[in-house]
């Protein structure tokens, strides 16, 4: 057998005492059917067993709170938090299951897209690759069509390292440097106007790249001298 | 996603809260479950666990500014050191006591709104006796 708290015998002991009449326990303003110890705990904190209620005038009314219901206040808090804190409770949804059980269905449909589109697209591979017969043009597959168009323009180094990592660096960047909240495209005109720009760019090399570029990867123009280009 | 009561809807709250002291007869009236939640100030680390894992969004933590008048007990935000507060929706708490169960440095009690009993309160967390991390000792 568990050995009986003090403090529990000597509450116990109360209200036995106030059980049996004695008028001093009775006086013990109203808080009789709360346990001492969390009085005396409310009480040291600084905050009484309180109802927060809207409308207060002329005694408490029953659900007098926002809605009509019963809101306590349940505890101050003293001693400082990292934690941010708003007068009005913020809405929060949890990250599970709220957040991952759609981006698991998101990844289960993706696998099961590609799986039904590898099968039904055929992608052989090419006969093997003979030296003394080299592709003219030799182009890359066409999403870095765009990227080849860049090296004819700049040199090696700026074309394939500095110029795509400055873009990789500007989309690592990108949450620090665009600190607008909003999802609506309305508040968002800078930074759409920006990704417009940047893609109608590389769309442009990639279709410079792709059709306009013949046999040594000169200009070429595809009416006149056909398309140079596979998929 | 069709909307589930995983994710119920806030009940209301208000910036302008009027606080006034009652006895537990008026709780006890106001509310029907004859149990009730305590946060005990001195041990909170505001981790705001019960917050999260209030399956009805009933506690919240707040600034003291959402209270602005106090009748009959001291404003909270009056004293500089006060620093946030806990409220709680008691028409909307079930008394799952999951935020009991939640809460790591276990100061939150599920009290019993009543006359102890001789031999202790069984509600009430003691040192060899009450909620733990998980389980309940």
């Amino acid at each position: 057998m568990t050995e009986i708290p003090e403090h529990l015998l000597k509450r116990a002991q109360a209200a036995r005492d106030k059980a049996a009449g004695s008028s001093d326990a009775s006086a013990s303003e109203g808080g009789d059917r709360i346990p001492d110890a969390l009085l005396d705990r409310t009480k040291a904190s600084g905050a009484g067993a309180a109802v927060v209620a809207a409308a207060p005038a002329g005694g408490v009314p029953v659900g007098a709170g926002p809605g009509g219901h019963t809101q306590r206040l349940l505890t101050v808090v003293k001693s400082g938090s990292i934690q941010e804190a708003k007068a009005a409770p913020v809405d929060k949804v949890h990250t599970w299951p709220h957040l991952l059980a759609v981006e698991f269905v998101a990844a289960l449909a993706l696998t099961a897209f590609l799986f039904v589109f590898s099968w039904v697209v055929n992608a052989p591979l090419l006969q093997a690759a003979d030296f003394n017969n080299t592709p003219n043009p030799s182009k890359a597959p066409w999403y870095f069509l765009g990227l080849q168009e860049l090296l004819t323009m700049f040199h090696p180094m700026i074309a394939g390292v500095t110029l795509p990592g400055m873009g990789l660096v500007a989309l690592i960047l990108a949450p620090y440097l665009d600190r607008n909240a909003s999802n609506k495209p309305e508040d968002r005109k800078f930074m759409t106007s920006m990704m417009t720009m940047f893609l109608i760019f590389w769309a442009v090399l990639t279709i410079i790249g792709s059709f306009f570029r013949g046999p040594g990867f000169n200009f070429t123009f595809p009416w006149r001298d056909g398309i140079f280009f596979e998929l | 996603m069709a909307r589930t009561d995983a994710n119920p809807p806030m009940p209301e709250w208000s910036t302008e809260y009027q606080l006034v002291e009652v006895d537990a007869d008026y709780l006890g009236k106001a509310v029907k479950p004859k149990q009730f939640i305590h946060i005990d100030q001195s041990e909170c680390i505001m981790c705001e666990g019960c917050v999260d894992i209030c399956p009805w969004k009933c506690i919240h933590m707040v600034t003291p500014d959402a209270v602005a008048e106090a009748q009959g007990t001291e404003l909270p935000g009056e004293d500089p050191s006060d620093n946030v507060i806990f409220i709680i929706d008691d028409d909307v708490c079930t008394r799952c006591a999951l935020c009991v169960d939640r809460c790591p440095t276990g100061v939150i009690i599920l009290g019993k709104a009543g006359a102890p009993s001789p031999d202790g309160d069984s509600h009430t967390r003691t040192n060899n006796h009450g909620y733990g991390y998980g389980m309940r000792l």
